[in-house]
């Protein structure tokens, strides 16, 4: 069979338009892994060429992808409850809890668009460790909202000629992705090396040792 | 306060070390490949004629149903039905892949290859037909 899933899918959108448009969104949130960016750059494109109305299409995306979102999230609270007390109580858990709380905003929104193969990972993590859901939801809907946007509008731009940009989704991704490594090993890095410049010039005995950082 | 035992943290620190070096290698690996397929990506569409309305028949895909086709390339259905002897009400969610595979089994392409050829004909018969408009 030489038929993508893609291929089955854009049928079905052009076929039925919004509603299977949204339950194929909803579906991605819960973690099933679609094509969902594909097919927003596809809608984008079919709104262009008149095929599909844009107002519902958005309206019923964003609803459904956020639905399954939160589903998602659902089901990390439940598991987080389920965690034994000696992991609940421990430090790590909690320092990983303090972690969400400070930067999850801006996890939950970086999913949602240029790094939405996490996304499944961090509505389980958001869950699981207590992040607060009116948080959640406002930077999730936030954030589907740039993905929708975005991608369905390079969709539009395109219109037509819109496979030209398909492929160029993982490389885009990919690139993001090595951003964030190389922003990440830069930061400890840089730690490292503050943290050996203080030691330098006292070098003895009660100074704090790097191993104990 | 547990204190480090002083043997072990040399060895903590190196591969403390390797795992940083790691992750930045592996950073820089991503960002080199893609950044250079992104990059020609964008190359390749700063010349590109973009016409986001075309009707080109090369963009003319297997996932395409024949409502979609007619609709986009103002082409009546039953016109691509009788050039490619199709059967006469394929069903709505029904691709040239999927009719193909009925009509045409082993011989995959077909009918793609059948409705672009049938698309330009018409398009050359019919020149003055208005552009689609947003």
């Amino acid at each position: 069979m030489t038929e993508t899933l893609s291929e089955y899918f854009l049928t079905w959108v052009i076929a039925y338009g919004a509603p299977v448009f949204a339950g194929i969104l909803f579906a991605s949130g819960l973690g099933l892994p679609l094509p969902a960016s594909v097919l927003v750059i596809a809608v984008g494109a079919f709104v262009r060429l008149g095929m599909i109305d844009a107002a519902p299409v958005f309206l019923f995306g964003i609803i459904a992808v956020v639905v399954g979102d939160s589903l998602c999230y659902g089901f990390g609270r439940w598991l987080g409850e389920k965690l034994p007390v000696k992991v609940k109580t421990s430090q790590a858990w909690g320092s990983a809890q303090q972690a969400f709380d400070r930067h999850g905003g801006l996890a939950v929104l970086l999913t949602r668009s240029v790094l939405s193969s996490l996304a499944v990972p961090t509505n389980l993590i958001a869950g699981s460790s207590g992040y607060r859901y009116r948080a959640f939801l406002f930077f999730d809907v936030v954030g589907e909202g740039i993905w929708l946007g975005l991608y369905g509008g390079l969709g539009y731009i395109f219109g037509s000629q819109w496979e030209l940009i398909k492929d160029s989704l993982t490389d885009f991704g990919g690139l993001i992705a090595g951003t964030l490594l190389l922003f990440i090993g830069g930061a400890a890095a840089l730690r490292w090396w503050k943290g050996s410049l203080q030691k330098e010039p006292a070098d003895q005995p009660g100074e704090m040792n790097l191993s104990q950082r | 306060m547990n204190k480090p035992n002083p043997a072990s943290a040399p060895a903590q620190n190196t591969q403390k070390r390797t795992i940083v070096i790691l992750i930045i290698l592996a950073g820089v690996i991503l960002v080199v490949f893609f950044g250079l397929r992104t990059f020609r990506t964008i190359m390749r569409i700063r010349h590109m004629e973009m016409r986001p309305l075309s009707t080109d028949v090369e963009l003319i895909r297997g996932w395409m149903t024949i409502p979609y086709i007619s609709e986009n390339y103002r082409v009546p259905p039953e016109m691509l039905v009788e050039a490619c002897d199709l059967p006469p009400a394929p069903k709505k969610h029904e691709n040239l892949d999927q009719i193909n595979r009925k009509i045409a089994p082993g011989e995959p392409g077909t009918l793609v290859e059948c409705i672009k050829g049938a698309v330009s004909n018409f398009q050359q018969s019919h020149p003055t037909l208005p552009a689609k408009s947003n």
